[in-house]
C-alpha cells in the first residue's frame, strides 16, 4: 500500500505567497546583470589617467548609491580603509618625489584604486544576500553551490556554538579573552581551547549536515530540479 | 543486560491496526470518518531479520541479531541508554550506513513513484537538518533532489504542511520558527516524498513540553492514517500515548521486546547521595534586580526580572526553548550586558575576567569542549591555568576522576568515549576548579536517566560538602522536580516562583 | 583517486566561513596591517591537512572567496577571489610538493610564508594596474606583503601540533 499525502489530507488548499514559476530565474538574470555593469564600471576605473575622467566616474558611483537609496555613509568603514591606503600611498610618493612632485600623483592612484574598488561594494551591500548566492547558484554546479549556500546558511549555528564553547573555555581558566590575547603568549590557547574544538565541531556539523542531506536523497540523481519559489 | 535501577516489563503488542478513510483532522487528531480498530491483514513496511552491523575500521558489532518486523500503522519505540545503537539501528533501516560489516537482512524497502525510497528519516537535531532559508525551499528539498517537476512542487508542498499543522506562508523563513515548529517543518519535508514509515530519533530530547504536545497530536493524526513511525528515544515516558509496540537496545546492541521503563528521580530516597541539602546559607551569590535584556533587533528577550539565590542553593530555571535561559545564564557570567537593572555576582558587577576560578559554566553540548589528549589533562587543564603546584594538581584530579566515576579512563583520550563519559569528563574539568557558582544551561540533554541521576547526585554532593551554588537551566520541568530549593519558570519574558 | 565525498566539502566550506569569520572578528579589534592572514594560513592548511585531496585548499580559498564577494568583505569585489584562490593554490603546491608537510613546524612555516607572500603579487598587480610609478609599486607590495608574511608564518607554525591531535583523536 502506498500512502499519498494527496489522498490522506485531500486536496490541498492553496496557501498564502503561493509562488509563481520563474520569479527566481528574473531575479538571478537581474542580479547578474547589475553584477557585470559595475564590474564594467570597476575596469574603467583601471584605464581612467586624467582626473576629468576620474571624476566622472566618482559621479556615476554616487549617482549608483543613491538610485539605490543609499547615502554615502553606508561605506564609512570602508572610506577609513581607503583613507588609511591614500596615506600609504601618497607617503611612498612624497619619500620618493617630494611633496611637490608627489603629492598630486600619489593622490590620484589612491583616489583611482579606490574607485576600482566602489563598485564591488555598491554591489555587495545593495543586493540581499540570498539572491547573491542564487545568482551564483544558477552559474555554478547545484553541489558546490549547496555547500555554498549551506556553510553561509550554518554561520549563525557555528557562530553560536563558538560563543559556547568559548565562555566554557574562559571559565575553565583559558586565556583567551580580548586583553589576554593582546599578548602572544596566549595565542596558544585561542589555538588549542578554541579553534581546536571549533574544528572538530565542524567536522561533525559536516557529517550531520551530509546524513541530513542524504536523508532526502541529496545526491541520489545527478541533476535535481529547483522549487520555483524564493 | 538491565540496569539494576529499571524496571522491566513484558513486551506491550498490539496486532490491532487503525484502518481509515484517509481524511485526517490535524486539531483532533483522529481519523475522521469510520476510524475502526479491527483485525486485519497488514503489510509489513520493514523486516529486519537476524542483523547486525559493525563501522568500518571496527570489529565490535554496534548493534547485534536485530529481529524487528514493522506493520502498517504501527508505532513501535525503541529505548536504551545513550550510545547503545538506536541512531545506527536507524540509518540501517534507511540505507544511509557507511558500508562496514553487516549480518542478516533488511527487507520490504521499496522505491516511491518518485524514485525514493519509502522511509524517511527524521534525525536528532533540527536546526541542522534544516537546510534552506525558508519553509517552502526546505520542504522541497527532497522534491528537488528526485528532480520531481517544479509545477508540481507547491501543491505538494502545501499537503505536507497541512499534514504537520504549520499554517504559514511558502516564504517564511526557517530562522524565525521554534524548535517544535521546526521539527514538524522537518516532518513535512520527509512527509512531501510520500514515505510508508517515518523514523524519528529522539523527538523528545531537543523540544520543550508544548512543542511536544502538538508533535504528539501530529504522529497521532498520521497514524491513524496508515502511516507507521519507528520512535528511537531514550525515555519514552513521554510518547506513551502514540506507542504500540516497545523495545529495548541494550548496551551491547541487542533488541529485546518490553517496555524498559526508567526509574523516576527521586530526591529524598533514603541513602542517595543528594537526599540532603545544604539550603540557602549566609550571603547572596546572585542578586538580579529589574533585570531587562534586550536582543539585536531591540525588542527585549525578558524585562524586569528578579532573582536572588544564596550560597548554597540549589536552582532550577525552567522554561520552553527561546524564553531567556541561556540569556540569563551569560548575563549572570558578564557576557551579556544588561539593557536595564542590575546584576550582582558576588556582590559585583560580572565581569568574565575577575568571575575566573570562581564561576564554572557547562553549555549545551559541554563534550565540544574537550581538547586534550588525555582525559587526566583534559581534567588538569584548568588547574594549571590557575596556577595549582603540580603535586597539589594531581591530587585534585584523581579525586574528581573518582568523584564522576571515571579513574579508570584517566589516560584515555576523551575523543574516544562514549557520549555519556565525555559529559562527564567535560564536568569533571569544570569542577576541579572549585567554582562557588556553577552555571548549567542544559548540559545534560540527550543523557539517559540513569546518568542524569547520578550526575544529580553527584552535585547535590557537592552542594552539601562545599556549599557550591547551582544555577540549572533546562526545558523539561518533570525531570527534577523535587530536587532544587528553587524553581523558576520563565515565560513570556518574565520569571516566575515555580514551587520551593 | 575518488570524488571529493559531501562531509569533505562541507568542511572545506566551514574552514572557509573561518576565515571569513576570523576576519571580521579581527577587523573589528585588532586593525594590523596583514594580521588576518594568520587565520587565513592557519585554516587553509588546516583544510589541506585535514582533507587530503590535490584542490581542497584552492576549494576552501574558491568559497571563502565568493563568500567574501557575497557579504561584501573587504575591498576589491570581484577581485577579492584572486586574493583567497592564489595563497591556497600556494598551500595546494606545497602539500603535494612536500609529503610530510603537516608533521614539520619548518615545512608548515615555508609554506605559509611563501602563501602569504601572494599579498605581494596582488598588491603588485593591482599598483601596475592603475599605472603607479614602478618603484613605489615594488615599496608599497612589499609594505602590504611583510606583515602578512609575518603572521602567515605565526598561524602556520599552529598547524602542526593541531593536525596531530587531530589524528590522535581519531577525527581524520
Amino acid at each position: 500500500m502506498r500512502i499519498r499525502l494527496r489522498q490522506l489530507f485531500g486536496l490541498s488548499r492553496l496557501y498564502r505567497g503561493q509562488p509563481g514559476t520563474g520569479n527566481r530565474r528574473i531575479g538571478s538574470i537581474a542580479v547578474g546583470a547589475k553584477l557585470l555593469g559595475l564590474m564594467v564600471l570597476s575596469f574603467f576605473a583601471f584605464g581612467t589617467r586624467t582626473s576629468a575622467g576620474l571624476l566622472w566616474l566618482t559621479g556615476i558611483n554616487l549617482a549608483l548609491l543613491f538610485v539605490f537609496r543609499y547615502g554615502f555613509i553606508f561605506l564609512r568603514r570602508e572610506i577609513k580603509v581607503f583613507l588609511w591606503q591614500t596615506v600609504i600611498i601618497v607617503s611612498l610618493y612624497i619619500l620618493r618625489f617630494g611633496w611637490i612632485e608627489g603629492f598630486k600623483p600619489g593622490a590620484m592612484i589612491s583616489w583611482q584604486l579606490s574607485l576600482t574598488y566602489v563598485p564591488g561594494l555598491i554591489f555587495v551591500k545593495t543586493t540581499p544576500q540570498p539572491r547573491i548566492v542564487e545568482t551564483f547558484s544558477a552559474v555554478v554546479p547545484y553541489r558546490a553551490a549547496f555547500v555554498m549556500a549551506t556553510c553561509l546558511k550554518f554561520i549563525p549555528l557555528i557562530l553560536t556554538e563558538i560563543r559556547n564553547i568559548y565562555e566554557g573555555q574562559v571559565f575553565r581558566g583559558a586565556k583567551i579573552l580580548r586583553k589576554d590575547l593582546l599578548n602572544p603568549i596566549n595565542w596558544p590557547d585561542l589555538v588549542f581551547c578554541l579553534a581546536l574544538p571549533v574544528i572538530i565541531r565542524s567536522m561533525n556539523l559536516a557529517g550531520e549536515i551530509t546524513l541530513a542531506a542524504k536523508a532526502r536523497n541529496f545526491g541520489l540523481k545527478k541533476k535535481r530540479t529547483c522549487w520555483p519559489g524564493i | 543486560m538491565i540496569p539494576a535501577s529499571g524496571i522491566y516489563l513484558q513486551a506491550v503488542t498490539c496486532p490491532i491496526t487503525r484502518s481509515s478513510i484517509f481524511t485526517t483532522n490535524y486539531n483532533t487528531g483522529d481519523a475522521v470518518a469510520s476510524t475502526a480498530c479491527k483485525r486485519r491483514e497488514v503489510d509489513s513496511v520493514v523486516r529486519i531479520k537476524n542483523y547486525s552491523y559493525a563501522y568500518p575500521d571496527t570489529t565490535q558489532f554496534a548493534i547485534r541479531n536485530i529481529n524487528l518486523d514493522i506493520e502498517t500503522g504501527q508505532c513501535h519505540c525503541v529505548s536504551g541508554p545513550t550510545g547503545s545503537g538506536k541512531t545506527t539501528l536507524g540509518l540501517a533501516i534507511k540505507g544511509l550506513l557507511p558500508p562496514g560489516k553487516e549480518e542478516g537482512r533488511i527487507s520490504g524497502v521499496s522505491a516511491t513513484e518518485d524514485g525514493g525510497t519509502d522511509i524517511g528519516i527524521v534525525l536528532q537535531n533540527p536546526e541542522i537538518q534544516i537546510l534552506a532559508s525558508t519553509i517552502g525551499a526546505e520542504i522541497a528539498f527532497g522534491l528537488e533532489n528526485l528532480c520531481v517537476d517544479p509545477a508540481a512542487m507547491p501543491a505538494r508542498v502545501g499537503e505536507a504542511l497541512e499534514a504537520v499543522g504549520l499554517d504559514r506562508p511558502f516564504e517564511n523563513e526557517t530562522a524565525h520558527l521554534s524548535m517544535g515548529q521546526k521539527y514538524r517543518l522537518i516532518l513535512a519535508s520527509h512527509l512531501v516524498m510520500n514515505p510508508r514509515l517515518l523514523i524519528l530519533d529522539e523527538p523528545a530530547g531537543q523540544m520543550d513540553p508544548d512543542g511536544l504536545k502538538k508533535l504528539l497530536k501530529v504522529i497521532q493524526a498520521l497514524k491513524n492514517a496508515g502511516m507507521s513511525f519507528l520512535l528511537f528515544e531514550h525515555n519514552p515516558e513521554f510518547l506513551t500515548e502514540i506507542i504500540d509496540v516497545y523495545w529495548h537496545l541494550d548496551s551491547e546492541g541487542y533488541l529485546r521486546a518490553g517496555h524498559f521503563k526508567m526509574s523516576v528521580y527521586d530526591p529524598l530516597r533514603s541513602g542517595s547521595p543528594g537526599s540532603g541539602r545544604l539550603g540557602a546559607t549566609d550571603g547572596e551569590v546572585v542578586s538580579v534586580r529589574k533585570l531587562t535584556v534586550s536582543g539585536a533587533d531591540g525588542s527585549p528577550i525578558f524585562s524586569d526580572l528578579l532573582l536572588r539565590v544564596a550560597k548554597g542553593q540549589r536552582v532550577t530555571v525552567y522554561g520552553a526553548n527561546g524564553t531567556g535561559k541561556t540569556t540569563l545564564l551569560r548575563c549572570l557570567a558578564g557576557f551579556v550586558q544588561a539593557s536595564a537593572g542590575d546584576v550582582m555576582v558576588f556582590g559585583k558587577k560580572p565581569v568574565p575576567r575577575n568571575l575566573r576560578g570562581k564561576v564554572g559554566c557547562l553549555f549545551q553540548n559541554p563534550q565540544q569542549q574537550l581538547f586534550e589528549n588525555t582525559v587526566y589533562d583534559e581534567v588538569a587543564f584548568p588547574l594549571k591555568r590557575y596556577g595549582k603546584r603540580r603535586s597539589a594538581m594531581a591530587s585534585k584530579v584523581d579525586e574528581m576522576l573518582s568523584m564522576c566515576e571515571i579513574g579508570e579512563l584517566a589516560e584515555f583520550s576523551p575523543h574516544k568515549l562514549s557520549y555519556g563519559q565525555k559529559h562527564l569528563v567535560a564536568l569533571a574539568s569544570v569542577l576541579a576548579a572549585d567554582p562557588e557558582l556553577l552555571l548549567l544551561d542544559d548540559p545534560f540533554a540527550g543523557l539517559d536517566q540513569s546518568r542524569c541521576e547520578m550526575i544529580l547526585n553527584l552535585l547535590s554532593r557537592l552542594n552539601q560538602e562545599k556549599g557550591l551554588t547551582i544555577i540549572w537551566a533546562c526545558h523539561h520541568p518533570q525531570m527534577f522536580s523535587g530536587w532544587a530549593d528553587l524553581e523558576f519558570l520563565m515565560k513570556r519574558g518574565k520569571i516566575f516562583a515555580h514551587s520551593s | 583517486m575518488t570524488r571529493i565525498s559531501l562531509k569533505e566539502s562541507l568542511f572545506l566550506g566551514f574552514c572557509a566561513v573561518f576565515i571569513l569569520l576570523s576576519r571580521a572578528a579581527l577587523r573589528l579589534h585588532l586593525g594590523i596591517s596583514g594580521h588576518v592572514m594568520f587565520s587565513t594560513m592557519f585554516f587553509l592548511l588546516i583544510a589541506r591537512g585535514c582533507v587530503p585531496r590535490f584542490f581542497a585548499a584552492t576549494i576552501t580559498g574558491l568559497f571563502a572567496g565568493t563568500a567574501a564577494m557575497a557579504l561584501g568583505m573587504g575591498k576589491g569585489g570581484p577581485l577579492l577571489l584572486i586574493k583567497f584562490v592564489l595563497p591556497a593554490m600556494v598551500v595546494d603546491i606545497g602539500a603535494m610538493a612536500l609529503p610530510f608537510m603537516f608533521q614539520s613546524y619548518l615545512l608548515c612555516a615555508l609554506v605559509a610564508a611563501t602563501a602569504a607572500s601572494t599579498k605581494f603579487i596582488d598588491t603588485y598587480v593591482m599598483d601596475r594596474l592603475v599605472s603607479m610609478n614602478p618603484d613605489i609599486i615594488l615599496q608599497h607590495a612589499f609594505l602590504e606583503a611583510a606583515p602578512a608574511v609575518l603572521f602567515g608564518v605565526a598561524g602556520g607554525l599552529f598547524v602542526p601540533p593541531v593536525i596531530r591531535r587531530l589524528k590522535s583523536y581519531g577525527v581524520i
